[in-house]
């Protein structure tokens, strides 16, 4: 005997199957007046029989009569004609089972739960902090919920109004968005453009998770609209402006989750009263900026407001420093590796043909077949440079893993690197203390070059034949003969060159680090105390030193994974790898062959004697290979990685 | 080496010891998810729960059951939770930080209240993971204007009339409070209201800005015209401390 559930009626099975006014509404035209008679007769027919069956068991909504008492105008007029007038009273009041025990008090409706129908509403305003901290419920804000009717005013200045009545909105009316969303723009942020509606959240200062969370939560919220190039269009706005943050510190640190430390939309451009640039009101007028920035950094020049919050380094009109910059970095990057990358190329294929031929022609390589005074080992690094370079190896890892996941901030690694280093704040300390190890290794390095060309009780005495001569680092004429003579052996038109101590490519790997922690160093010191910096230079170096530490620090890397892996992993005649520079030795044989002339001018000297060592023992060996291959395979990850990223994404 | 493997062990052990002292101080009390009561309270495990708020929020809205012990008095009236020192009791507040539960919980600790837990996360966790609260008394919220701590200078200044009633506790007052604020702590709002003056307008304050929208409600209710320092007295102070912190830059 149960009646057919209205659509409208959310009561699941507690309310009129149409509500009464709609059976009695007056009507026109003959069919619907057929139609409402017809109602009437089955309406009649149903309390009859429902009658006969006796009270006991008769369902709620065919015994209740509820505006027989609640007979207000609210009721009777106002609710039949509001957006819930298709539902029945026992649609949100439910529990009433009995009109007269409700009537004399006994039984009470249970609490309205709007959520019965608006499930997503009810299940986003579960989280909401009217709700959680002030247990405010749906009622507290709809109040006129039995006369509530369809907007007729713009959704924007319901919310504007309605939220006002309790929060002080003297800073939001004084604002931008306000003047726009009172001309009728409804791109225009209101209070829950931001705040969210039925979703709200509440970052205040005495929470702890102020301002993390906060600065996350609202600048998300910005740049929901202001990334958006279609309200960007049609408002007359720059669509990339959030794009152009993100690629500023800032933004990156924002999107790694450190943002506690950097600024966010509102930092700069205030939570409510955002006014236009032009606007001497506003906190980014340019009269104000040393107070706007003042908020966050201390103790800095006033030339250090320079810097560009979102610049466009493509922009070359606007940011002209930045845009040559970005010019010369992709050029020495493009220049760099694709010299290197050919190079690198020719060789691989001379040496694998060279190979194959041997092979062929069952000639076993001189190493090989060494035996007696040629497997004597030699050093050709000594404890100290091996250790410096492991600690180089550290350092450079540490740097590139740390440093990467802020410049590809997006990709998918990124949050797995940082999750490695214990969250982006370690991460950061680690790339410092890195570089700080860094910085000491290439001053030591320095430190050593100078005794090497000033020894003690010489001087200056010899100074050009120890600066050009075979055993320095510093390239000669020798290097642009051999390096001329590798091209004609790498096309078959000449043997392989002879060299010296110190090849051409090694001799560039060493100097590459000190341009490298010029570049990169320097520019990271720049923005390490970027306060201090804006002593000696204006802010927007800054921009400047953020790119050529990010782009420098992509060739060192690709150079790294690429170059210097395949001439110490790749080459055919030193793959899986060369460990001398871990054991610090080769035999004779091998020096004869790798370094002739080298070999050539020790054999006489005494000096030979002097580097003659025992063979490498196993702890070493295998300490040295699992700690080289170890880092090939690291390297190559993170090669992949960032070549997905530079291609792919 | 026996001496510094001996040294190395205490001090291992004692750094250890260390570590466990400052991770029990942490975590303090045993907390307990909302999800394990609702579970508790289902299968009929009825521990003794305790609602510290004061009795206007108390009965409001609060978790079916519960009786309503204010923290600040929580110590004279513990008599009225049962004399059974070994049920379980759990105790909460409105807040995720649960700072009027914890201090409650010390004090029911001491009187020998063998098993006592937080709810963890406090009624907020309660009612983010779905589970209802009870009204036994119901404040219709009404819409209380707010000032902030800036435009509440003004109008001090400007003498505009208006009487800033602070409802954190005594002690709490005692230790620091806007010029001018008379106390009438939130916990003794039911009993005490009456004493405030119709005349003019009252201007609340509380700790955050989170309890003076349901006392002003209550109040308005009762006929009188009702404001609030938004954000409370920590807005209060973070704009004094800004102000000081700027006055002492050159």
């Amino acid at each position: 005997m149960r009646p057919t559930v209205d659509r409208n009626d959310c009561s699941r099975g507690m309310g009129f199957p149409m509500p009464a006014w709609n059976l009695f509404k007056i009507e026109r035209g003959p069919v619907r007046r057929i139609a409402a008679l017809w109602r009437l007769v089955l309406l009649a027919t149903g309390f009859v029989a429902l009658s006969l069956a006796g009270p006991g068991t008769m369902p709620a909504w065919a015994v209740l009569d509820c505006l027989s008492c609640h007979d207000d105008y609210l009721y009777r007029g106002a609710f039949p004609r509001s957006v819930h007038g298709e539902n029945s009273c026992t649609g949100c009041h439910t529990g009433i089972t009995h009109q007269n025990l409700h009537s004399e008090g006994l039984q009470k409706p249970a609490p309205v739960n709007c959520g019965n129908c608006h499930e997503q509403i009810a299940l986003e305003y579960r989280r909401n902090f009217h709700y959680v901290q002030l247990d405010f419920r749906c009622v507290d804000c709809h109040r006129e919920i039995h006369s509530f009717t369809a907007r007729t005013k713009p959704l924007k200045r319901v919310v504007i109004e309605r939220c006002t009545e309790c929060h002080a909105n003297e800073d939001y009316v004084a604002s931008g968005h306000a003047e726009a969303v009172l001309k009728g723009k409804q791109d225009a942020a209101a209070c829950a453009d931001c705040h969210g509606l039925h979703n709200t959240q509440v970052f205040h200062t005495s929470l702890e998770k102020y301002p993390e969370e906060a600065r996350e939560f609202y600048s998300r919220n910005c740049k929901r609209c202001h990334a958006d190039p279609i309200i960007a269009r049609r408002n007359n706005l720059n669509p990339k402006i959030v794009a152009y943050y993100e690629q500023t510190y800032h933004g990156k640190v924002q999107s790694i989750g450190y943002p506690a430390g950097v600024a966010g939309c509102a930092d700069c451009h205030t939570t409510h009263n955002i006014l236009p640039k032009g606007d001497p009101r506003s906190s980014i007028h340019p009269a104000n900026l040393v107070h706007n920035c003042g908020r966050c950094h201390r103790g800095f020049h006033p030339r250090f407001v320079d810097y560009k919050a979102h610049p466009d380094y493509r922009d070359r009109k606007r940011y002209p420093a930045l845009f040559w910059t970005f010019v010369a970095m992709s050029g020495l990057l493009v220049g760099t590796l694709c010299f290197f990358w050919f190079h690198t190329v020719l060789w691989w294929r001379k040496t694998y043909w060279e190979n194959h031929r041997m092979e062929k022609q069952g000639i076993l390589p001189r190493a090989l077949l060494a035996k007696g005074e040629g497997l004597q080992q030699i050093q050709r690094f000594s404890r100290r440079e091996r250790i410096m370079h492991v600690l180089l190896i550290l350092s450079f890892f540490t740097l590139v893993m740390t440093g990467f996941p802020l410049k590809y901030h997006t990709a998918a690694f990124s949050g797995l690197l940082i999750r490695f280093w214990g969250g982006a704040h370690q991460a950061g300390l680690f790339h410092r203390g890195a570089a700080l190890l860094l910085i000491a290794i290439v001053a030591y390095v320095a430190w050593m070059s100078l005794r090497y060309l000033f020894p003690k009780g010489q001087g200056c005495r010899g100074f050009w034949g120890r600066f050009f001569g075979p055993d320095s680092l510093v390239p000669n004429w020798k290097d642009w003969e051999d390096f001329k003579g590798m091209g004609r052996w790498f096309f078959n038109k000449g043997e392989m060159p002879r060299f010296d101590r110190w090849t051409y490519w090694e001799k560039f790997d060493f100097w590459a680090v000190f341009w490298g922690m010029f570049a990169i160093g320097s520019s990271g010191i720049l923005m390490w105390v970027p306060e201090w910096s804006s002593y000696l230079f204006p802010g927007w170096l800054l921009n400047v030193a953020s790119l050529v530490h990010s782009e420098e620090a992509l060739l060192a890397a690709l150079f790294i994974f690429t170059v210097h892996f395949f001439n110490t992993h790749f080459i055919p005649t030193k793959f899986p790898m060369d460990r001398i520079i871990f054991t610090g030795t080769y035999t004779l044989e091998d020096m004869k062959e790798q370094r002739p002339l080298h070999y050539e001018r020790l054999k006489d000297d005494p000096r030979l004697e002097s580097m003659k060592r025992s063979y490498p023992g196993i702890p070493l060996k295998l300490l040295g290979s699992t700690f080289g291959l170890a880092s090939l395979l690291l390297g190559l990850f993170l090669l992949g990685q960032i070549l997905w990223v530079l291609f792919f994404t | 080496m026996g001496r510094f493997l001996k040294s190395g062990i205490s001090g291992i052990l004692l750094m250890g010891f260390l570590c466990a002292a400052a991770g029990a101080a942490e975590t303090g009390w045993q907390r307990l998810p909302p999800q394990t009561l609702a579970r508790m309270i289902a299968e009929g495990k009825r521990p003794l729960l305790v609602d510290t708020m004061s009795e206007v929020e108390c009965r409001d809205h609060s978790i079916a059951g519960s009786l309503c012990i204010p923290t600040e008095e929580f110590e004279e009236r513990i008599g009225e939770m049962a004399p059974d020192r070994d049920r379980m009791l759990v105790l909460y507040c409105e807040s995720e930080t649960s700072r009027r539960s914890r201090e409650a919980a010390g004090i029911a600790a001491r009187q020998g209240y063998q098993a006592v837990r937080l709810l963890e996360g406090g009624m907020s966790a309660w009612k983010i993971a779905g589970y209802q609260t009870v009204s036994v008394e119901r404040i219709p919220r009404r819409a209380v204007p707010s000032m902030k701590p800036l435009a509440l200078r003004k109008r001090m200044a400007e003498k505009q009339g208006g009487l800033l009633v602070d409802i954190r506790s005594e002690k709490e007052f005692r230790k620091e409070r806007i010029e001018g604020a008379v106390n009438l702590p939130m916990y003794q709002l039911h009993r005490r209201w009456r004493e405030l003056p119709l005349d003019r307008p009252l201007i609340l304050v509380d700790n955050r800005g989170f309890r003076s929208p349901l006392a002003s409600s209550y109040l308005i209710a009762r006929g009188y015209t009702v404001e609030r320092l938004f954000g409370g007295m920590a807005s209060w102070k973070a704009m004094t401390a800004k102000e000081k912190a700027k006055n002492k830059r050159p």
